[in-house]
């Protein structure tokens, strides 16, 4: 049967590559360095898990997909994973990504899924955008693994409530756990903290020490107090945190796969250069509850 | 409810060159045919954030039509942005 050996919560903040770049010749802005350290730090936790595939839950940001037919959970089985937009490379000049998608366990979480109460959408065909590429670039930079996509709404209401984002973590945990293949399964997930791009706050979110949001929310993750973590992680709540807030609903994701355990990396990157940046981990130990 | 085409215009233009080309030539041409308010429509045709905002547009939608109608991103561009916005406060986004 397949374990899941790893899950890993990150941002895909455009302006990280853009950093990556400049840090060879230095001219990286400082603040932008320790959320580079956590990414090194996090590939390195996820090389030692030593995992066969990749399922990575991110967000499209309205790029393809629209309010004419908006699903809340998809499962994207396309033959690989390629990405990201033209309009990203040019604007961020991101690094492309193509991927071999593993096309029996997409299936497999899919009609499991259904067993586990979740009716996902699927997609044979789409293009991932940077919510899945750079943390794709950054984790795995050797590109040698197979990856699963799936697509979370974080960002188009009316959306799920945090709960439903926890229950279907737990319940991609299950489908991976109920796979067949004796497969080490990592699971990467990418949303953000405090962010209000497009909106009148959009400054305010960028701030040194981190907004009041950050810091509240950061301090139940450091208690790891999933239920209040839970309960604050609605629209509403969220949406009044910032219009971009609502992606934090993909670590919650990840908080319901790893079912209570605490994780084992936790660091929050709030310098003031970028949005606040969350970064999480939990190992094989940590998720299983067997001794390192 | 009309907001849903309100959000498409601003997606179509960061996303469509021909519907850009055409909405860009003559804004009111290039909406006549959506379902929109005259509010709207003036709004749009003005590229007035300020006024496509307190119509309830949703603002990532909002933020790439005006990126692009200025022809990329620029500090100077983001900063003019968030002045348009100054004051306002996040409504109701649902279509």
């Amino acid at each position: 049967m397949a374990r899941l050996v790893s899950v890993i919560g990150v941002p895909h903040d455009p302006t990280l590559p853009i950093a990556a770049r400049m840090k060879p010749a230095g001219k990286a802005h400082p603040g932008a360095l320790p959320a580079l350290d956590c990414l090194d730090e996090l590939s390195a936790t996820l090389d030692a898990a030593k995992p066969d595939v990749l399922v990575i839950a991110g967000s499209d940001h309205l790029n393809q997909w629209f309010f004419e037919n908006m699903a809340p959970f998809m499962v994207g089985k396309p033959t690989r994973l390629q990405g990201p937009f033209p309009s990203e490379i040019r604007a961020w000049g991101l690094e492309s990504c193509d991927l071999p998608v593993d096309g029996a366990l997409a299936r497999h979480i899919l009609k499991q899924g259904f067993e586990e109460g979740v009716d996902f959408a699927f997609s044979d065909e789409f293009v991932a955008d940077h919510s899945f590429t750079i943390p794709l670039n950054f984790l795995r930079p050797q590109h040698d693994l197979p990856v699963v996509p799936l697509f979370v709404n974080l960002l188009a209401p009316p959306v799920p409530p945090g709960r439903r984002y926890a229950a279907v973590g737990s319940a991609v945990r299950s489908c991976i756990e109920s796979y067949g293949e004796d497969v080490r399964v990592a699971l990467i997930v990418t949303g953000h903290m405090a962010n209000s791009v497009g909106g009148p706050a959009m400054l305010e979110s960028v701030v040194e020490g981190g907004t009041e949001w950050d810091r509240a929310m950061w301090a139940r993750i450091e208690a790891n107090d999933v239920e209040a973590i839970i309960r604050h992680s609605n629209w509403d709540e969220l949406y009044a945190a910032g219009n971009g807030t609502p992606g934090f609903l993909a670590y919650v994701f990840a908080l319901g796969a790893a079912r209570g355990a605490a994780p084992s990396y936790r660091r929050l990157v709030v310098t003031g250069t970028q949005p606040g940046c969350a970064f999480l981990g939990w190992d094989e130990h940590a998720l299983n509850g067997d001794a390192p | 409810m009309t907001r849903y085409a309100l959000d498409k215009v601003l997606w179509n233009y960061a996303r469509d060159p021909e519907f850009k080309a055409a909405f860009d030539a003559d804004p009111a041409a290039a909406i006549a045919d959506r379902e929109l308010t005259g509010d709207e429509r003036a709004a749009l045709a003005a590229r007035d954030a300020r006024a496509i905002f307190q119509l309830g547009a949703h603002p990532f939608l909002l933020y790439s039509f005006s990126i692009t109608a200025n022809g990329g991103w620029s500090m100077e561009m983001m900063t003019d942005y968030v002045g348009r916005l100054k004051g306002l406060s996040l409504g109701d986004i649902e279509t």
